[in-house]
């Protein structure tokens, strides 16, 4: 397992941005982290986020769809993803779905070291005053959520997402459900990029 | 011919008061005809009926877009001969006659109370007191043929038909003032949308007043029997292939056909 | 916003929002006020707004705007069905779903075919997190309403967040039956019948994600369904050397034209995607060979 589990401010605003932008239904996507230091170091470092779906989050087709193309972004750029998010259509709903699960179970299959957030939405405020993952983790072949002291996120990275959410960039967001859509919409969001490069 | 001169007066007390009168009858006519609708009261059993025989017509007609095994499935459960919606499901005729419904007569006698009957009314008592006035004059010349539209009442033969007398004004005005009323009672007031919501409730049952159900089944089971199922989808792929061919590639290192043939 | 267009634009804007039902709750709370500070420009569309911005309040949880609204509708139709509706969504957004349930089951009483109120009782369920008590309430309703399409969706909704896929493919049925030039309807069919898995479902899947491709050539889903489908078809060990071969033949046909379209939405300035989908078909050509 590994040592150590950060969140860049890019990984973690993108995550933000998805839910802020569709508050009313369930959504999900993956995270990526650099490979290298996965292997070596042992430190799991996720460097950036893609958002998925937010119609239907039960059906394969989109989902494999999306894994696919991902998978080889990742492998062109040494990434891998380890990482999976999940945010419930129910406001006060915590527990990872049967769907979130199995969605897990296929990206821990993927990486032995990956780990699993669910959203609470309940701590999701314009303010963005503290970090609204919950983390879980694979121990005794079984998802458990971990609670650790080191925390996920930089200091200053919830006041980058705050000024985000205030300034509505969230709607501009695009996850791979609007990329089907229309293809002209890229999923690994450049301009947020950018954005996100000048803010920090 | 002369020209005609008109008393002023008949300005004032007779092509104003046909004016006013016929304007505050159609407000009077409107804010009554909404204390008197009565608001239709669908039975839960009329809905669902009318639904199921939707439901029905779309299989017969759209059945080819489902898998055989699902339209199958679904005649089972109308026409199966034990257990079959149309077969089990037993509804006692109404008597549909509208005049043996004292509802839908009531319906019926408002309707005339607040649309006709004024008309009449007013009509007749304005033919009456304000009869034989020549009242104005449209500013265009008309042919013959609509003095009688607009001199009722007033049997001149050698008078130019572009006059317009008493009682035909009265008409005038009542097909005329309708979009001075929509503009003052608003476009979409209130009568309007309580309409337009019971129009919205009703048309989930489209048959409106529905006839006897049990005969809109048995015809229904009738049709669905003889009907069968023949896929749309059986080639839908090679009609798809032969309707858009393969796009010429113009560039690209894979060429998934030429890989194809290679192995 | 609300400050950069004109009253007029505001109000058409909200007709227009509420014709098409949107759900814009933020935008249209900021509207609606907006609108409402000169509610006589509106005549009579003013209840309307009212309960537009009634709904879109409760919704992002301005409880105190939503009461102000149905406080000024109550007085103006003390005895509508209506209003009642919206103090029993009111209850619903404040979290009282027994007494919201309440005041619905009352006014079915009164009218046992108001299908709005009786979607409010599904809606209860599915806001307590009750998902197998929402779609038996449901199921209630269609056996009524059985050509309430509407009320099909959410079922099918409901069956693929339970993962019964077999009865979100039925309302799925039910709803090509409706409309059968939707390729929406077709697409989505598919995509329960793949995730359903199965030589026989995965055929079927196919021929739907093809009817949709067919209806709508735009639709990158069904081509992409399209292309997964025939591929996993193609590498079964089942099925005739025939049915193989037209398997691939779908397959690269499927695989062209998503190429040809990420060729055409390319943008300059962007890593080119067509590159990772070229990956990703290449990699399932393997596993398909």
């Amino acid at each position: 397992m590994a040592s150590e589990t950060t969140l860049s401010n890019r990984a973690y605003c993108k995550l933000i941005m998805h839910a802020a932008k569709y508050p009313h239904a369930a959504l999900n996507g993956v995270l990526l982290a650099e490979k290298r230091k996965l292997k070596e170091n042992k430190i799991l470092r996720f460097v950036d986020c893609v958002p998925l779906c937010h119609l239907s989050l039960g059906l394969a087709p989109v989902l494999e769809v999306a894994l696919f193309q991902i998978d080889s972004y990742c492998q062109a750029n040494g990434l891998i993803i380890a990482g999976y998010y999940h945010a419930n259509e129910h406001l006060k709903d915590l527990n990872p779905s049967p769907i979130a699960l199995k969605i897990a179970d296929k990206i821990y299959d993927n990486c032995n070291e990956a780990c699993f957030f669910m959203i609470d939405n309940t701590k999701m405020f314009v303010d963005c005053d503290q970090c609204v993952l919950k983390h879980y983790t694979v121990q005794d072949n079984k998802w458990k959520p971990k609670s650790s002291n080191t925390p996920l996120l930089s200091d200053d990275c919830l006041s980058i997402a705050a000024d985000l959410l205030r300034e509505k960039t969230y709607q501009d967001l695009v996850d791979f459900d609007t990329h089907l859509d229309d293809i002209s919409n890229d999923w690994l969001n450049p301009e947020i990029n950018t954005h996100l490069n000048s803010c920090t | 011919m002369a020209e005609l001169l008109l008393d002023p007066n008949i300005r004032l007390w007779v092509v104003l008061p046909i004016v006013f009168i016929t304007f505050f009858v159609g407000i009077i006519r409107h804010y009554v005809s909404l204390l008197l609708t009565s608001q239709k009261k669908v039975s839960l059993q009329q809905v669902s009926d009318g639904q199921a025989l939707v439901k029905s017509r779309l299989l017969r007609e759209n059945g080819k877009f489902i898998p055989r095994q699902s339209f199958n499935m679904r005649k089972q459960f109308f026409n199966n001969e034990e257990s079959g919606f149309f077969k089990t499901q037993k509804r006692e005729g109404v008597a549909q006659n509208p005049m043996a419904d004292p509802s839908m007569l009531t319906d019926m006698l408002k309707g005339n109370l607040t649309n006709i009957l004024p008309m009449i009314v007013i009509g007749g008592w304005i033919n009456w007191t304000f009869s034989g006035f020549v009242i104005t004059k449209v500013p265009f010349p008309l042919t013959l043929r609509f003095k009688p539209m607009l001199q009722r009442g007033v049997e001149l033969a050698s008078l130019d038909a572009s006059w317009v007398s008493s009682a035909s004004w009265y008409f005038l005005n009542v097909f005329g003032l309708r979009s001075v009323y929509s503009l003052i009672l608003g476009e979409n007031n209130a009568a309007d949308q309580a309409r337009l919501m019971q129009q919205q409730m009703s048309m989930s049952q489209p048959m409106g007043a529905n006839p006897d159900p049990m005969k809109a089944f048995k015809a229904e089971w009738e049709a669905l029997e003889i009907c069968g199922h023949k896929w749309a989808l059986e080639n839908v792929e090679d009609e798809l292939i032969e309707r858009s061919p393969t796009p010429v590639v113009p560039y690209g290192p894979h060429n998934f056909l030429s890989k194809m043939k290679v192995k | 916003m609300a400050a950069a267009i004109s009253w007029e634009d505001a109000r058409d804007q909200l007709k227009k929002w509420r014709e098409e039902s949107a759900r814009r709750s933020a935008e249209t709370l900021e509207l609606g006020e907006f609108v409402l500070t000169n509610h006589r420009g509106l005549g009579d569309e003013v209840w309307a707004v009212h309960e537009q911005v009634c709904i879109a309040a409760l919704d992002v949880g301005d409880i105190a705007e939503a009461s102000s609204a149905i406080d000024a509708l109550k007085a103006q139709f003390p005895q509508s069905k209506r209003v009642k509706r919206l103090q029993g969504m009111k209850l619903e957004a404040q979290g009282r779903f027994d007494d919201a349930k309440l005041v619905y089951e009352e006014l079915l009483k009164e009218d046992s075919s108001n299908a709005m109120i009786r979607k409010r009782l599904v809606a209860i369920f599915k806001a307590q997190d009750r998902i197998p008590d929402a779609i038996k309430e449901l199921m209630k309703y269609l056996e009524s309403f059985m050509a309430d399409h509407e009320a099909w969706l959410e079922l099918s909704e409901l069956y693929i967040q339970e993962q019964h896929y077999s009865k979100a493919a039925f309302c799925l049925e039910e709803l090509i039956m409706s409309n059968p030039h939707n390729h929406l309807f077709h697409q989505k069919y598919a995509e329960i019948r793949y995730t359903q898995g199965g030589t026989e479902s995965m055929e079927i899947a196919r021929k739907y994600f093809a009817q949709a491709v067919k209806l709508n050539s735009n639709n990158i889903r069904a081509l992409y369904g399209l292309f997964l489908a025939a591929t996993h078809l193609a590498s079964s060990q089942k099925g005739t050397a025939k049915s193989k071969k037209d398997n691939i033949r779908y397959a690269a046909w499927a695989s062209q034209q998503l190429q040809h379209r990420y060729r055409l939405a390319e943008r300059k300035e962007s890593e080119p995607q067509v590159q990772h989908l070229e990956k990703m078909i290449d990699s399932l050509q393997i596993t398909a060979s």
